[in-house]
């Protein structure tokens, strides 16, 4: 029971099919009070759909989820109760203010008197949005206005906080600021299960899932995804970036390439002893080389790696990015 | 519970009062349709152009000609010494009604088992015009006349005035004057709720759906009855709003009367949006966005001015199409709405329409209140 109570999201083989897709596949997930849980994935790999079937608003076709120590089918009252949900689409009234917002959510949630306006107050500190409280919230920038949604998704105090992609098109610094808020609830205890298709955002997650295709292929601590990947990556800035890719390709030790913008991400089974030879390969090819380097994986690394893997594999039937770069 | 329901409602109606273009919608349109409907069918109906073949030439059928041309409804513009006139002046629509009172007129009248014949044709491919005209004309004939047999003959077109005769006398009850205003300013007045209401309706729930905030909604305690109940709220006082204002403009601006209850009147409609209102339900769940939703609502009201009774009597539409006609609410609350105002019908009267009307509105809100899941699938 001790053990139950623990966790704050439960599911056991959880499926839910559309008509011609299985969005999501026998997931199974034990997720701890406490936890910044962040899903990662594709666009299509049923990140949202997941959080659909745990916030009770999307009925599972099989398996089963407890939320808060609730059934999603049986008790999805009881978890509306404990849970705040954000949509990735804007989600509030944008022709009510601000304060209409975030009063209409309080009277829903039945939260009143002195402690409806302490909280109200706390919220709109919280989010830095006690100056603009009388504007409509149609009229407040993009971060703000999700500032704004996640105030009103904290107006009744969730336990869990399912957050799906809440930073999607907002600016950088108001990303921060989003992000400070959400380690201030961390902090406080709150349970957050994030979708997000940022790794620097998922890197700052307790555990991190990656969804592919309804399924999730990887489900652990930012640090043991990243050492999944295999060797050792070593990061260049050629002249050519084509060539250079073929190239590469069909060098010794070389297990898996990766481009980057203008970067090529070089995976060897040692750096050590393939980093010199990389470089004299490609100038003896006439390929100038800029920014030779060992580099630590990132998540955006291990990921790629991993589904590319997957799709290698040939457990898919969709080749969604197998040459996304 | 109710609470709850009372805090959407607030909400909505914020935002209702908000919404600029629905306002102009709701409440300057049909004001605006309304005002236009009844001048135009009033005009057309009035100061009809005349022409009078008199071959009595008497003081009861001067006094006939006098009582025509005091009528609203016609003008004397042409006085004819021959029959044979009538058809060029019609044909080039001079005139839209020719009367021809023959000679022996005023003596058949002196002698009371003769009946006295007056000929009246019409333009007939201006129908509106044509029955008003009759109708303008039977009152005086039959004011002057005592017993006056109307020989009514076929529109100008056929334009053969020797066409057998119809020994007839029609008269209409109700609508005196056979004024087209009381027909169709309740039609347009049944239209007027039915937009207004599958509108205000559907917009409440679809804009919700496309904002996402119903999705927000889902995940609060706000249970689904609730929602239903709350939503169908505004759209059910602006409906009634709307319905009473319009009401008034017909009563006080065309004249037109309320003989039955207003009571009556006003339950009848009640009835009438809150059936209309699961059709709301039914659009608001298909339409994905409120350009649907509106295209729907669009085909909705086209395909009640048809089941209405607006423009084909019901009775006279195929079998299929009475069967179909049988799932508009309007179809009822046309009848009704007209027998209220025009007859005076009482609660008794109508009471197999109300119940007609009843059980549509309560088999389609189950249908209705079921499929609207507080879940996305």
């Amino acid at each position: 029971m001790s053990n139950e109570n623990d966790l704050a999201i439960e599911t056991h083989s959880l499926t839910r099919r559309f008509k011609k897709v299985v969005a999501v596949d026998s997931l199974d997930l034990a997720i701890r009070r406490g936890e910044i849980f962040g899903l990662v994935g594709p666009d299509g790999a049923g990140k949202t759909t997941t959080i659909r079937l745990l916030c009770a608003i999307m009925s599972p076709s099989d398996g089963s989820a407890t939320v808060a120590g609730f059934d999603v089918v049986k008790d999805a009252e009881e978890i509306k109760k404990r849970i705040g949900y954000m949509a990735q689409r804007f989600n509030l009234y944008g022709d009510l203010s601000v304060m209409e917002n975030l009063n209409f959510f309080a009277d829903i949630f039945a939260v009143g008197g002195e402690v409806r306006r302490d909280r109200i107050a706390q919220l709109l500190a919280f989010a830095r949005l006690t100056e603009f409280k009388d504007r409509r919230a149609a009229q407040l920038s993009g971060g703000m206005q999700k500032k704004l949604a996640l105030a009103c998704t904290l107006i009744h105090e969730p336990e869990i906080l399912f957050l799906d992609e809440p930073t999607t098109g907002v600016d950088p610094v108001s990303r921060r600021e989003f992000w400070d808020i959400l380690s201030d609830l961390h902090l406080r205890g709150v349970t957050l299960f994030i979708s997000t298709p940022y790794m620097d955002e998922a890197e700052r997650c307790s555990r991190v899932g990656l969804m592919f295709e309804g399924d999730m292929i990887v489900c652990d601590t930012p640090e043991q995804v990243k050492d999944l990947i295999s060797g050792e990556l070593i990061e260049l800035r050629p002249d050519d970036l084509r060539r250079a890719r073929d190239m590469v390709a069909d060098l010794d030790g070389v297990l898996e390439i990766q481009t980057y913008g203008d970067l090529l991400h070089v995976f060897v089974d040692s750096a050590e002893r393939r980093m010199s030879t990389l470089e004299d390969q490609l100038e003896s090819e006439g390929i100038g080389v800029s920014g030779l380097r060992q580099t630590r994986p990132r998540m955006e690394e291990a990921f790629i790696s991993l589904i590319r893997k997957r799709i290698a594999e040939g457990r898919t039937n969709n080749p969604v990015s197998s040459e996304s770069n | 519970m109710w609470r709850r329901i009372a805090n959407v409602i607030v909400k909505d109606f914020q935002q209702f009062l908000r919404d600029k273009v629905l306002l102009v919608f709701v409440v300057v349109g049909p004001t605006a349709q309304l005002l236009m409907m009844g001048q135009a069918t009033a005009s057309e109906t009035q100061h009809l152009a005349t022409a009078i073949v008199d071959q009595d030439r008497t003081s009861d059928s001067r006094a006939l000609i006098v009582a025509l041309d005091n009528l609203e409804t016609l003008d004397v513009t042409h006085y004819l010494d021959s029959a044979e006139q009538i058809d060029n002046l019609l044909d080039r629509g001079e005139v839209s009604v020719a009367v021809v009172i023959p000679s022996g007129f005023a003596a058949t009248l002196a002698s009371p088992p003769d009946r006295a014949t007056v000929q009246v044709l019409v333009d007939g491919s201006s129908l509106l015009a044509g029955y008003a005209a009759l109708g303008a004309a039977q009152g005086a004939i039959a004011s002057v006349g005592g017993e006056v047999t109307l020989e009514r003959t076929q529109p100008a077109i056929m334009s053969s005035p020797a066409a057998r005769p119809l020994e007839l006398l029609p008269t209409a009850r109700f609508n005196p004057e056979l004024s087209h205003s009381y027909y169709l300013l309740p039609s347009q007045l049944s239209l007027i709720v039915l937009i207004v209401t599958l509108l205000v309706s559907s917009v409440g729930i679809v804009r919700e759906r496309e904002t996402g905030t119903l999705e927000q909604l889902m995940v609060t305690p706000l249970r689904r009855i609730e929602l239903i109940v709350a939503k169908a709220t505004l759209p059910t006082l602006v409906a009634l709003v709307d319905f009473l204002a319009m009401l008034a403009i017909t009563v006080w601006a065309f004249g037109l009367p309320i003989r039955g209850s207003l009571a009556l009147l006003l339950f009848v409609t009640l009835v009438f949006i809150v059936a209309q209102q699961t059709w709301g339900l039914v659009i608001s769940a298909v339409s994905a966005t409120q350009q649907q939703a509106v295209m729907l609502i669009f085909m909705m009201g086209i395909l009640s001015v048809a089941f209405s009774g607006y423009l084909v009597a019901v009775e006279n539409m195929p079998v299929v199409m009475q069967w179909a006609s049988a799932f508009f609410p309007i179809r009822y609350y046309l009848s009704m709405l007209r027998a209220i105002m025009l007859k005076g019908a009482s609660f008794v009267h109508i009471r197999t329409q109300l119940s007609a009307l009843v059980l549509l509105g309560a088999a389609s809100m189950v249908v209705s209140v079921r499929n609207f899941q507080k879940r996305l699938d």
